[in-house]
Order: C-alpha cells, then sequence, then structure tokens
C-alpha cells in the first residue's frame, strides 16, 4: 500500500458521511448465515454495505483491510464465530489478535481505528446481524471524515508515542 | 489482462421476488456492453428443474465457459441451482452465485434505486471473482480398509466391536497382557447397580472369535508415519516389532487413576485407602467394616487440576452402597464439595444412595478434613459448610476418591501422531460439530483419553469412533476435500509460491492443523503445505510478509478487485 493510493482515494469517499460505505468480510459459518436469515427475514437494513463471504474470519490479512480503505471503503467489518467456537481450530482467535494488532497502524496512516469494526460470534442470528450493522452505521456517520495521511499525523503519532 | 474466458450471465427474477425491487432490465442492459460478459438474460426463475435443464443446454460446456448465476443465496435455492448445473455436466468451480434476493431485494424493499445499484455493484463484484479467480488441485487416493484401535479398554472394545460387524478389519493394541483396560480392576459399573464388567464380555466375544480382529497384547507404538487414509504404524508386541497400514486411528488410551501422594496422610495411617484399592478388595474377600468415610475431590479442583474428573462422584456412591450392602449396620458418610451427578440415571443413583443411608457433609477447598489417629485411622474431624460447625466423625476406613488423569505416556502419542493436548493433558478435539476428532484428520479419540467418562459413555463413544472411522474408509477414492470435515464445493488448498517464499516460517507457527511445514530446498526453506491436511481457513494467507502463500479461489488479487468493484 503506497502513501499515494491512501491520498488520492480518501478525497472522494468522505464526502458520503451520511451512508458510508461497508465491507463486511462475513465468515461462511456464521456472520454469513446471519446476513442470509437477515434476508430471509426480509429485515429493512441500510443499503451501503457489501457482502465478501471468507472461509474463516482468519482469510482477513491486514492487507485486505487496508486496500478495503484504499479503495475508498469508510468501513470494514470483520465478523467471524465466537471466539472458542471456530470451524478452524481456534483460528478466528488470532485473526482477533491480529485485528487489533491493526488498529494502531490504521490510527497511524490517518485512518480512525474505529473504522474497523470487528465482531465474533454477534452476528449469527438474523436479528444480530441487522443490529451489528446498524451499530457500525451509526458509529461511522458520528466519526469525522477521514483525513488524508499527511506527515502530521504521522508526527502527532510520534509525539503521543514518546 | 488478456484472456479467453467466456461469461454468460443469467439474472433470476424469482417470479418478482428480485425483480420487484431490483430493477433487472437495466442491469441486463448495462452488462450488454461489459467486456467480460458474452450474454446476459433474464429467467423467470432459476432453480426450476425444466429452467436449470434449458440453462444447462445454452452454456457450452468448454473449459474456458464461465457462469454467473444472479439468484437467491447459496444457502437459499443457489446450492440447489449449481447442483443441478453439475448433474449436467457443468463444473461447479466456474460458477460464481450472486446473491442478490437475501443480500439484496429483500433487505432492501424501500429503497430500489440503491437496491439496483447495490446489484449492479454485487454482479461486479461475481465478474471479478470469476476472472481472478484459480483452482487447487484435489489429491486423491485409496483408502486402506482397516483401522487401529489402540487401547482395549470399554471404548477400544466396543470400537472394535462395531467396526468388525461392518467387515473393516481391526488391529487392536493394549499395552496390557488382557482386555478390559480398567475394569479389570472393578466389580461393579458404576452406576449400573446390577452391572458387573461382565457386561462387557459380549463385546469380548465378538472380538475374540472374528477372524477380523488381530490382537496384540502387551505393545508400544514406536513410529508414525502417514496421513488420514494411509497410515503406516510400528510397534512392538512382546518381542515381535511389526508394521501395520492403517486408514484411520482409534484412541482409546484410557486415562489412570492419581494416586493421592501424602494427602490425608495416605499411605502413612493404615485403613487410609484410595477408591481403586477398595475395588480390589471387593473383588476378593470382601470388605466389612462399621464406619467409612469417604473424601471426594482429592487432588483435583484446585489451582494445580481444575478440572472435575466427572466419575469420581459416582464412583463414591457406588463404594458406598456396597459397603452397605455387606453391613447395613455401619456409618458410611461422603466428604464433598459438590456431588456431580447430572442427569437423570445418576441422579436417581444419587437418591438411592441417601435412602441406603449414606451420609452427606459438604466440607469446604480452604478447611480439608483432617484425619486423627497414630497408627490407625480413629476419627475424622471435619468443617461442615451448612451448619458451620466442625464435627468428628468415627472412622475405621477412610476412602480417598481420586481424579482420572492422562497416562504417562499421553504425551509420547501425542508427539508420534501429532496431535494436541489440551492444559489438563487429555487429547483435544474440534469443535461442537466434531466431537472425537483430534486435531488430526483421520486420527479419533473416544473413552477416557478423550475426557474421564463412565464405562456406559466410554462404549458410547466407542461405538461413535467407529462409525467415524467407518464413513471415512467406506469409499474406493479418498479426496483431501473429503478427509476434513468441511466438504464444500469451493473448497481450496493453500498453495505456495515456491519462488517467492522466503521460509520466514510464519505459516509453520500460525497453521491450526500444523499443514504448513518448512522444507530444505536448494540451500533455502521453503514453506510447504500438507493437502492432506490444510481446510483451507487461510491463516496462513494473512501471516504471509509478501503473499506468497494463498488460497487459489480467494487470493489477494481476487480480494482486490472485488474490493474495487464493490461500489463501483
Amino acid at each position: 500500500m503506497t502513501q499515494e493510493i491512501l491520498l488520492s482515494d480518501h478525497a472522494e469517499s468522505t464526502r458520503h458521511n451520511a451512508a458510508p460505505k461497508v465491507v463486511v468480510f462475513a465468515c461462511k459459518w456464521c456472520a454469513l448465515i446471519g446476513a442470509d436469515a437477515a434476508g430471509k427475514n426480509k429485515v429493512q437494513l441500510p443499503v451501503n454495505f457489501r457482502v465478501i463471504p471468507v472461509e474463516c474470519a482468519s482469510r482477513v490479512e491486514a492487507d485486505a483491510v487496508i486496500r478495503a480503505f484504499s479503495s475508498g471503503i469508510d468501513g470494514v467489518a470483520v465478523m467471524g464465530c465466537h471466539l472458542g467456537g471456530c470451524r478452524y481450530n481456534n483460528a478466528n482467535h488470532r485473526a482477533a489478535k491480529r485485528l487489533e494488532l491493526l488498529r494502531p497502524l490504521l490510527d497511524t496512516v490517518g485512518i480512525d481505528s474505529r473504522r474497523l469494526f470487528t465482531s465474533f460470534g454477534t452476528a449469527h442470528e438474523h436479528h444480530q446481524f441487522a443490529d451489528v450493522i446498524g451499530e457500525f452505521y451509526r458509529r461511522l456517520q458520528d466519526l469525522p471524515p477521514v483525513q488524508a495521511w499527511s506527515r502530521s499525523n504521522m508526527n502527532d503519532y510520534r509525539r503521543g508515542d514518546t | 489482462m488478456e484472456d479467453n474466458k467466456q461469461t454468460r450471465c443469467f439474472l433470476c427474477e424469482c417470479y418478482g421476488e428480485i425483480s420487484d425491487v431490483v430493477d433487472l432490465e437495466s442491469i441486463r442492459k448495462g452488462l450488454e456492453h461489459h467486456p467480460r460478459i458474452v450474454s446476459c438474460e433474464k429467467v423467470k426463475s432459476l432453480c426450476l428443474e425444466e429452467n436449470i435443464d434449458e440453462l444447462a443446454k445454452r452454456i457450452p460446456l468448454s473449459p474456458e465457459s464461465r457462469v454467473l448465476l444472479g439468484a437467491c443465496s447459496f444457502l437459499a435455492r443457489g446450492d440447489a441451482i449449481i447442483t443441478g448445473l453439475q448433474k449436467r455436466g457443468i463444473d461447479p468451480k466456474h460458477i460464481e452465485l450472486v446473491d442478490l434476493r437475501e443480500g439484496c431485494a429483500w433487505i432492501h424493499r424501500d429503497d430500489p434505486a440503491s437496491a439496483t445499484k447495490k446489484a449492479g455493484d454485487l454482479i461486479n463484484m461475481g465478474i471479478a471473482a470469476l476472472v481472478q479467480r484459480n483452482y487447487s488441485e484435489d489429491l486423491t487416493i485409496e483408502p486402506k480398509q482397516e483401522v487401529l484401535v489402540i487401547g482395549a479398554g470399554p471404548a477400544g472394545i466396543s470400537a472394535a466391536a462395531s467396526l468388525v460387524k461392518l467387515g473393516i478389519t481391526v488391529h487392536l493394541l493394549d499395552r496390557a497382557k488382557t482386555p478390559g483396560g480398567l475394569l479389570n480392576l472393578i466389580k461393579k459399573i458404576a452406576p449400573e447397580t446390577d452391572g458387573t464388567p461382565q457386561h462387557v464380555e459380549a463385546f469380548l466375544y465378538t472380538v475374540g472369535n472374528s477372524p477380523l480382529v488381530r490382537y496384540y497384547p502387551g505393545s508400544r507404538i514406536s513410529a508414525v508415519r502417514g496421513s488420514a487414509g494411509d497410515f503406516t504404524v510400528e510397534f512392538t508386541s512382546g518381542s515381535d516389532v511389526k508394521s501395520i497400514n492403517v486408514g484411520a486411528v482409534i484412541i482409546a488410551t484410557g486415562a489412570r487413576v492419581n494416586l493421592p501422594g501424602s494427602l490425608y496422610r495416605y499411605k502413612e495411617l493404615k485403613g487410609v485407602i484410595t477408591g481403586i484399592e477398595l475395588e480390589r478388595s471387593f473383588k476378593g474377600p470382601g470388605m466389612k467394616v462399621t464406619s467409612a468415610v469417604f473424601i471426594q475431590c482429592v487432588g483435583v479442583r484446585d489451582a494445580d487440576r481444575p478440572y472435575c474428573s466427572a466419575i469420581c462422584c459416582p464412583v463414591s456412591l457406588k463404594q458406598a452402597i456396597q459397603l452397605l450392602e455387606e453391613n447395613p449396620d455401619a456409618e458410611v458418610t461422603i466428604l464433598h464439595r459438590d456431588i456431580m451427578c447430572p442427569g437423570s440415571v445418576l441422579e436417581d443413583y444419587y437418591r438411592k444412595a441417601m435412602e441406603a443411608g449414606v451420609r452427606f457433609v459438604r466440607y469446604d477447598q480452604d478447611t480439608p478434613p483432617g484425619i486423627l489417629g497414630a497408627e490407625q485411622v480413629e476419627e475424622i474431624r471435619v468443617y461442615d459448610v451448612i451448619t458451620g460447625r466442625e464435627r468428628r466423625i468415627d472412622a475405621e476406613l477412610v476412602v480417598l476418591s481420586s481424579p482420572l488423569i492422562p497416562h504417562d505416556d499421553a504425551a509420547r502419542v501425542a508427539e508420534l501422531f501429532d496431535l494436541n493436548r489440551d492444559i489438563h493433558g487429555f487429547y483435544e478435539v474440534r469443535s461442537l460439530m466434531h466431537p472425537l476428532e483430534t486435531t488430526k484428520d483421520g486420527v479419533l479419540v473416544c473413552g477416557s483419553a478423550r475426557w474421564p467418562v463412565l464405562a456406559r459413555t466410554a462404549i458410547l463413544q466407542g461405538e461413535a469412533a467407529a462409525m467415524k472411522a467407518f464413513a471415512l474408509l467406506n469409499t474406493d477414492q479418498l479426496t483431501a476435500t473429503q478427509i476434513s470435515q468441511f466438504k464444500e464445493r469451493k473448497f481450496s488448498l493453500a498453495l505456495v509460491d515456491r519462488q517467492a517464499c522466503t521460509g520466514c516460517g510464519n505459516c509453520v507457527a500460525i497453521c491450526p492443523y500444523d499443514a504448513c511445514s518448512l522444507e530444505a530446498d536448494q540451500g533455502a526453506y521453503k514453506s510447504t503445505v500438507s493437502q492432506m491436511r490444510c481446510t483451507g481457513c487461510g491463516s496462513c494467507v494473512s501471516v504471509c510478509p509478501n503473499g506468497s502463500i494463498q488460497l487459489p479461489e480467494q487470493n489477494a488479487l481476487l480480494i482486490g478487485e472485488m474490493l474495487k468493484a464493490a461500489f463501483s
């Protein structure tokens, strides 16, 4: 991920704060079932989210999240099974840890880490999925627009660190 | 990037369920000029058999042909559509299903304009996925129609007996000289009041008289190679060294009774014995005492061993009832922290003990009972939590109820078979839906090796493990996809780009199934993935520093293109 991409694409995405663009990486054993059930029950959801099914939440690498932000997406949600209930021998537990490690990195480059939403086992039922999506939407709407990455962000971060 | 993939797009109206919300006609018009799309048409309903027939006729059976279906979700009718097309000769790997009903039309009925835009984006994401998708190869082997059962206790014997009935050759190994395991040490089985270890003899008869059973007493495993469907196991039986070839392994090695050490003056005072020693005297001359005290949770449910061994309460109830049967005037007391007897049978058993006259006193972990006496046990002092007073109980006999712990060689067996163990040392099993599968495919665990259980449950688990082994082997051709429990069409196996791999070993550290390993290749280390073990979770992908390991079906490029198309 280069600095140019982050700079160029974010300017556009910040304009649509009322309807933030969200990508949901949904574990097919849990959140995808929740999303499907939401459809079956015809729960009305905000329109601007796209679901990308993944085998396991652990498939979602830091790069995919950063790539999503750099292609102008306002929020990334990673939804997996509850911790301890992973189909893949607790792979989601490690994914949860990895995604937490990603947060300071996002903050450093000027993307509020609250734009990365993780849910483990909280989106399996249709109403849960709807609640989680709604919660994330409200959070994104309240957040200030994404600041393009700049040297001063970096300096702020460094000062805060020392 | 130029390729000659020809994508045909079919949009399902679902009798208006989709087309009432999403303007499919405008989507279809938009797709007509899409460089990737050869043709695009609307269908009233895709999932009807005759429509699938019609659909299959229009899709050429060439390897370049791709199909994009805009219909309902995979969990609704999508699966049926893909299966229908597969039956008619179309490779399901070349079909991409875009969920326009559950994922779009039904959840955005209030906003048709935005829903149409979303549907367009979803279809673009589907096209991106079709273009970027690569395919994993599947590995096929012929499974060996033989099973190795380690341990001839109740679990192992019932597993062997079930497999023999199904016509599978069983190699039954045991460390001891006689079969039966812990049952050899006891007189009655809890909670069956009339049950005796002879009940297992029906199984023993099947096992002993079947030409399909090879029984090796006094054996010890020395080496294990291979993977599910084809294991080679070397072991010594007596003085012989043997090597066998099996398709699946059932571990039924059981557990052993933990000795109390110096707790409660065990070995120091006469009359302080363990439950298993009491069983020995029941089997022999019998035990006639006037007063006996059982102490539960000896060396368990504490900081060092924080689990409940689950069998000690029913066992103590059984022994207490038995003492009362031998001498109805005896005073029998059970000092417990909690009586753990769940379920209707065990709860009945608890009630039966109370009716028989067994007294129960609850003590606290912080104030354990004290044993008084010079050479022989004379008296027990215990702080009764319920009354809040110290009680003195005369006792001629003190029985320490010790937990089951893993066998001493459990660690060795785990290392040989590459299994994970939990913090207590019992073999770890997979999640909820796979309760007998260890962390290695083709290796099942049952009975007390898995977790301390009563004989009844051990037999049940042995039979279940036999069925699981049979289900795995009951085929001429076994593919890697079948071996792991995820029989999914979109199954993928991680693939390493050996040119790019730097051999850092991140994937080896993260892999939940030990499928990744490093191997020396021209002076450098390169990662390699065992196709038989990989379940396609993608953990390795997310830790690879340069993307040299990928899931072909869901590679980084594909995710990137899908993200770009998501709001195009």
